[in-house]
This record gives C-alpha cells, structure tokens and sequence, in this order.
C-alpha cells in the first residue's frame, strides 16, 4: 500500500515509528506460523497431483481414442483410470459411451452400471445418445437444470 | 452490480491480504528500501498497508508494485492445480471433496489480491511519471501501469475474482498441458 495514503491511515504515535525503519526480513511470529500454514497447504496439495495429472493425460488420450474410432482401446483407458480414481465421473461417462458403441447388451449394462448415480450434463447426454440404444434413454430422468441421471434401481431390473 | 463492503471482501479473503502484504514488504527489504510500518490484516480500508521510504530507482518500484502480483498470482495457480485437476476434468467431486474446496478457498482468497491497491498504484504511477530517459522498462511500466488501472477500474465488476478464478482453473491446465 501507498506511502502517503498509510501515513494518513497509520496511528498518531507513527511519527516515532517512522524514525526507525523495521530491520529487514523480520517479521512477526504469527506471519511466520501463516507462511508456514501456506507452505503445508501448498506441500500438502502436492500429495496427490502426480496421481491426478496422469489420470488427466490418460483421459485426455482416451477421448482422443474415442474420436478416432478405438473404442475396445479406450475402455481400457479408461478402465485403467477409473482403477486409480474410482470417483471421476467424467471418465465414466466416456467409458459408457465407449461401452455402449460396442453394440452389446453385455456391454451395454456395463456402461448403464457406470452411469449409475451420476447427474449427466447435457454435452454429455447429447454424446451418449448418439451411441445409446433409444429404450435405454427413455430409463433417464431430468436432474436439476439440464442434467439428466438414471432413474434408481433401473441397473438392477435391466440385468435380471 | 452486487455490492459488498471491501473491508467485508477482504475479512472473508484475509488469505490474499496478508501474502500481498508479505510480498510487498519482501520486495521493499530485497530492494533495500527501508519500511517503517507493516499492518498485514486489520479490520478498515485499507485492509493491510506497508509504508516504506522513497523509492529511488524505477527497477524498485516497479519490483515493489509487480512482486506481489506475481507472487499472488503463482500462488493461486499452485495451490488450485490439485483441486482442478481432479474436479474439472476428472469430475470428482467426491474424493476429498472438503479439502479440495478448502484449497480453492485459499487460492482464489489469495489470486483476487494480486493486483496492487489503489494507493500501491498511485505511488507506482507516481514513480513512472518521474523516471527520466527512455528505457524498455519505463515503457514496460506504462503498459503494466495502464493494465493495473483497468483492472482496478474493473474491480466494480468483480474483476478480481473473475481474474482470481481464471489463474486458478485455466492457468494450472495450460501449465501442465492437459
């Protein structure tokens, strides 16, 4: 902050502070415990990147795959994905979709199983149609602003 | 536009106030340039302050206005990295999900106090118009002086989150490729 504007902010008693300049680099304990809070954070953030940014490169890879027609290659992308980060719903919908181009019920409940529970953002939805068969898209239902997700106990009706 | 007080906004990213302020006073001791009086946070406008003496040479000041900028800025990118990574293009909301917004918290808190305040700008602006001569760095300044003063002006629109948000979800993935 500015020099001017501070000194008309500062306390009355700054007169005697400005005659003395602080010691260089010394600074407050409690600036030293919030650097060192800011360090962990960082340090601490850092654990799990590696594993994440190979996850990202391999998704990245994987819908490469997919647009250039490797579909059995990109299930196993992202199989191999979802192995590491079981959560990452992005990747299940890429992988039901790779699934569901394989033209297989088998396949098929695979990728049904893999959407379950997931709200479906509607760029999603508008790829998963081209490839999921029409009686499946009828088991969706809209979730919240254009989102759609599997109507519960659907995977376990369509695999009896 | 939707208006909160600033003390409010920087009680709430009180995060942000304290690295500017470190880095700003870092930037005054690493440029020689003695400082009298630090307030790292506070309740008033401004939120956090550091005066310090003259500043003789251009090169100072503009290290002093830019450094915390800089180092807010990398900050935000860093700290957000492991939260974008797994949120935005993994889509997992679920692993860590505390954590995560925890960390988004802290960077965002800290990118949206990158830019220099008013009064930092005022004396960088000041210092500008003095320099003599003619060097790449005097025009260097005037631009950075000139993008620093549309985003203060831009800071009634949110600027600095909408900057704060970008370092931290763009940045990271540009960095690292993906």
């Amino acid at each position: 902050m500015g020099d001017e504007q501070d000194r008309q902010s500062a306390p009355e008693e700054s007169q005697e502070i400005y005659a003395k300049p602080i010691p260089p680099h010394s600074y407050p304990l409690w600036i030293k415990l919030f650097g060192a809070f800011v360090g962990l954070v960082f340090i601490g953030s850092l654990i799990s990147l590696p594993a994440d940014v190979v996850a990202a490169r391999e998704f990245r890879l994987a819908q490469k795959e997919y647009k250039q027609g490797r579909i059995p290659e990109t299930v196993s992308l992202c199989e191999k994905i979802l192995a590491a980060e079981p959560n990452a719903e992005h990747i299940k919908v890429l992988c039901a979709q790779a699934r569901f181009a394989l033209n297989s019920k088998e396949e098929d409940l695979k990728a049904l199983k893999l959407l379950k529970g997931i709200s479906i953002t509607a760029s999603s939805w508008d790829e998963l149609t081209q490839v999921m068969p029409q009686g499946y898209q009828q088991l969706f239902i809209e979730s919240g602003k254009s989102a759609v997700k599997l109507r519960d106990g659907v995977v376990d009706q369509e695999a009896k | 536009m939707f208006l909160i007080p600033g003390f409010l906004i920087a009680l709430i990213t009180f995060p942000g106030v304290i690295v500017h302020e470190i880095a700003h006073r870092f930037f005054c001791d690493l440029m020689k340039v003695p400082v009298y009086d630090v307030c790292y946070i506070r309740v008033g406008n401004p939120a956090g302050y550091v005066v310090h003496g003259p500043v003789d040479k251009l090169s100072s000041a503009f290290l002093i206005s830019v450094g915390p900028f800089i180092i807010n800025t990398l900050l935000c990118s860093l700290i957000a990295v492991s939260s974008v990574v797994p949120t935005y293009v993994l889509g997992d909301s679920v692993t860590n999900s505390g954590w995560h917004m925890f960390l988004m918290y802290i960077a965002i808190s800290i990118g949206m106090h990158a830019f220099p305040s008013k009064e930092d700008l005022n004396n960088f602006h000041e210092q500008v118009k003095r320099a003599k001569g003619f060097s790449p760095l005097l025009i260097f300044s005037h631009i950075v002086g000139a993008i620093f003063f549309v985003a203060r002006l831009l800071s009634f629109v949110w600027f600095d989150l909408i900057y704060a948000f970008l370092v931290a979800t763009i940045l990271p993935l540009l960095i690292l490729g993906i």
